[in-house]
């Protein structure tokens, strides 16, 4: 086991290194200079701009001080667009809010989206069935700002029972995280839903019902166990990547998360930011990928047995 | 018969005290400034922005954060209505007054305090000056200073002197000199302007590295102070009791919220969680116009649109001046105004918006737009500029690309809208490129591009230099490579030149080789700022001029305690 840990762990350091340097490269060369305005700036403001931010060295040696900052001093550099900001401050400011917007939209939606999923199973072909797939399409059809916008004027201005905009109590996040859990629950319902009509038609379910074990017994120690672990697969990363943060939403709620700062980055040239927050989520990403590898050993002994068996 | 009588007497005085009062009231009601104002003065609006870029003055290039300054500190002078037109007032200065050559600014500061207590002192506005033009931190608005002259301004920003050769001193605490190296008739419109804000040099060393980029630990010398601002989602202010004029200054709180989306504002709009916004869509526009408790307030905006010619196209077709009157005369604006603008604004019949003021007057009271000189039939001159290239005379095997900015669907509509008109007045084929903004200005500046369209000009001060000399030759080079000496001498002029007279004649002129000569781009339309306010709020100042709306004189009257 410390081996197959060791080794993932190596691989893992490998792949941020590389997508520190692809990122690196790549954006340094899509057009577009940072500092262009349409104030069309003299000369020496450019030159002064170059200077003071390093842009007027070669690209080797750009890239070779921003890895030692990063791996000596642990320093993503300064934003461009907000004199002052330091991308590592944007992350540890930001990146929790965006946690938690995220962690509520997605206990919302993993939550409803199991239960639906498995009362769909069980009621396969009925109504309930109907209902929880016409759930299901209508989640994953309308896009998550077109809920957003709907939510925001019926239960804001039609109804004035909750505010607009803002970050503060619970109240503030009821409307984003709805809007950003239907997609989630959609997403759930269907995978639970498939998988547990497949592990129904199992024998050892068969079994058990023979037995005499009751209902909710069998849904949990059997159907449940068994039929949740496509739905792991994919909870793992997204646990990761909620705190990256959904852009469209923070902004149509005025939520201080790090979403914007992924997509504004990029049309703002704002190069240690576009860096910073890409080195962030494929860090995220890979070591959650890792953690899911890991639990899988304990949820699963079949893959743990044939792992050690290897 | 006592009491009937004693009655008979309180109900009379009763009657008469009634009417008496009732005539002061509607006698008090007619004026709104002498309306009193409400327990609560709290006011709440949006920064129709995500972010604020930075609090530091030398830096940051949004509107945003400028207006946000506006109203938690003080320059030297502030842009107010005043008798009904926009003025730069004295306010961190008491008065000025300046050498018989224009050279010398004399400033007699206020006695101000900062909101920590210490005194505002000169040599504060010297430090801000030096910070603003220090290469080190390499302020994007220094052409501002650059142009109005100040001594030694490009030479300390390219290094070659150290920061204390710029003319700017302090001979005492209260008194601030600025010298000039040639006279600037517009100087005075430049005070509100952020680098004119006093800044504290101990503050600034105390924040370090991250100063301009938190509210805490700063301190303010303006009507409000910020008591805390949470990134992305709001800014709260709060009356500055320090503040030397906190007399006039009646409301208590301001809350700003950061609402980068037009739903979101429109929403907190509707359902009163803001008191005023500005509106950009049609729709809404028409929406709010209805409502019976907003005030709408419609004001130009001294921003013009235009497309851009390229002098030196690849394909020579931009370089000939007929074919640039063509297109010039084929843009139907009142439709353009209509696409982009949703019909929020003037058709650009003219290249200098009509708020310009050249001194206390308004440009355009003196000087008529020489647009209407500009005639001729689009067809008929774009031939006739082909065969003056040399090329084939028939339009129809030609193709003009236009560079649009922007990708959405604004933008569409634009290129769609230019393509028709060209298509249809002159008969060739027009293909648009669409750009993402900063991509647009990169191949702006390097000039690769035949035509470009979808960009604004806007005013950085209330004179016509600001729309002008961006078409002299050296400025003109990153933008379109146009040069004329007739135009650049005439520009030259009116930058020495302290008689306005003089300098309106010679804008005049320069206007008309703009326009009507040598054509070296075509306006398309000047947008207007269309803002809902609720009527409860009063004597809060939209100015053209001035970033956001000023607070300063604001209060609430008459709103419904809910």
């Amino acid at each position: 086991m410390l081996k197959f840990v060791l080794k993932r762990f190596a691989y893992m350091i490998m792949t941020i290194f590389i997508v520190i340097t692809a990122t690196f490269f790549m954006m340094h060369s899509i057009p577009g200079n940072p500092f262009a305005s349409p104030k069309k700036l003299p000369a020496q403001t450019l030159k002064n701009l170059d200077k003071k931010y390093g842009l007027d060295k070669p690209l080797s040696t750009q890239y070779l001080l921003f890895m030692e900052n990063l791996v000596l001093h642990g320093d993503l550099g300064e934003s461009y667009q907000y004199p002052g900001l330091t991308v590592n401050s944007i992350i540890a400011q930001r990146a929790p809010v965006s946690g938690e917007l995220g962690g509520e939209a997605l206990i919302l939606g993993f939550g409803l989206g199991i239960i639906l999923g498995i009362i769909a199973a069980f009621k396969k072909n009925q109504w309930q069935d109907y209902t929880v797939m016409f759930i299901a399409i209508l989640g994953i059809a309308i896009p998550s700002f077109v809920l957003a916008a709907l939510l925001q004027y019926f239960f804001t201005v039609k109804f004035s029972i909750l505010p607009t905009s803002g970050w503060g109590s619970f109240k503030y996040t009821i409307l984003p995280a709805f809007s950003m859990a239907l997609g989630t629950i959609a997403v759930y319902a269907r995978f639970m839903r498939s998988n547990c009509i497949e592990v129904i038609g199992q024998d050892y379910i068969m079994t058990a019902e023979a037995k005499g074990v009751s209902k909710v017994a069998l849904v949990y120690k059997h159907v449940l166990r068994n039929a949740i672990m496509p739905s792991i697969t994919i909870l793992g990363p997204q646990i990761a990547m909620i705190f990256t943060g959904t852009f469209v939403i923070e902004v149509i709620f005025s939520i201080p998360g790090i979403g914007r700062y992924f997509v504004e980055s990029m049309t703002d040239k704002d190069y240690p930011v576009i860096l910073g927050t890409t080195i962030f989520v494929a860090i995220l990403y890979i070591v959650s990928v890792f953690v899911v590898d890991v639990l899988y050993g304990f949820i699963d002994p079949r893959i743990r047995l044939s792992g050690d068996k290897k | 018969m006592k009491n009937k009588k004693l009655w008979t007497l309180l109900l009379s005085a009763a009657m008469v005290s009634t009417v008496a009062l009732a005539g002061c009231g509607s006698s008090s009601s007619s004026s709104t400034s002498s309306t009193t104002p409400d327990k609560v003065q709290h006011m709440s609006v949006a920064i129709p922005t995500t972010d604020i870029q930075t609090l530091d003055p030398a830096k940051g290039t949004d509107a945003y954060s400028a207006w946000v300054l506006q109203e938690t500190m003080e320059a030297l002078g502030r842009d107010e209505m005043k008798n009904g037109k926009e003025t730069v007032v004295p306010a961190g200065a008491q008065s000025w007054n300046t050498s018989s050559d224009g050279l010398t600014w004399t400033f007699h500061l206020r006695d101000e305090k900062w909101s920590d207590g210490q005194p505002v002192t000169a040599d504060q506005y010297v430090y801000a000056l030096r910070r603003a033009d220090d290469p080190n931190i390499a302020s994007q608005y220094q052409y501002l200073i650059s142009g109005a002259g100040i001594e030694n301004v490009d030479d300390v920003y390219s290094g070659k002197m150290p920061l204390d050769k710029l003319g700017v001193s302090a001979p005492d605490s209260k008194t601030l000199v600025i010298k000039l190296s040639h006279p600037c008739a517009y100087f005075q419109k430049l005070l509100n302007f952020k680098f004119f804000m006093p800044q504290r040099e101990d503050v600034i060393n105390n924040q370090g590295a991250k100063y301009g980029s938190t509210a805490s630990g700063l301190v303010f010398n303006g009507p409000f102070k910020i008591v805390s601002m949470e990134s992305g989602s709001k800014i709260e202010l709060v009356k500055n009791e320090d503040y030397w004029d906190k007399k006039d200054v009646k409301l208590q709180q301001v809350t700003m919220n950061f609402m980068g989306d037009t739903n979101e504002q429109m929403n907190a709009l509707q359902s009163g969680e803001i008191d005023t916004m500005a509106v950009i869509e049609k729709e809404w526009n028409d929406k709010f116009s209805k409502e019976k408790n907003l005030v709408h307030s419609n004001l130009a905006s001294p921003q013009t649109g235009y497309l851009t010619f390229n002098f030196k196209d690849k394909n020579k077709l931009m370089s000939n001046v007929n074919i640039r009157k063509a297109i010039a005369l084929s843009i139907d604006r009142t439709q353009y105004l209509d696409i982009a603008g949703g019909g929020i604004g003037i058709p650009a019949n003219d290249w200098i918006p009509s708020d310009v003021q050249v001194g206390n007057q308004l440009y355009r009271d003196e000087a008529k737009s020489p647009f209407s000189q500009l005639q001729g039939d689009p067809k008929k001159l774009f031939s006739e500029g082909l065969k003056e290239l040399g090329m084939n005379p028939d339009t129809s095997k030609i193709t003009i690309v236009d560079t649009q900015a922007g990708t959405d669907a604004v933008a569409k509509k634009q290129g769609d809208l230019l393509s028709a008109e060209i298509e249809k007045k002159i008969g060739c084929n027009v293909k648009v490129n669409y750009e993402e903004w900063k991509q647009y200005l990169q191949d702006g500046s390097n000039l690769n591009f035949q035509m470009e369209s979808g960009n604004f000009w806007g005013a950085d001060y209330n004179d016509p230099m600001t729309f002008m000399d961006m078409w002299e030759t050296d400025a003109a080079a990153t933008t379109n490579a146009y040069s004329d000496k007739k135009y650049d001498a005439l520009i030259d002029d009116a930058k020495h030149e302290n008689s306005q007279a003089k300098r309106i004649a010679d804008f005049e002129q320069a206007e008309k080789i703009l326009l009507v000569t040598d054509v070296p781009f075509a306006t398309t339309y000047h947008p207007s700022i269309s803002a809902f306010t609720y009527n409860y709020v009063k004597d809060m100042q939209i100015l053209p001029f001035a970033p956001g709306s000023e607070l300063k004189y604001a209060y609430i009257s008459g709103k419904a305690s809910n």
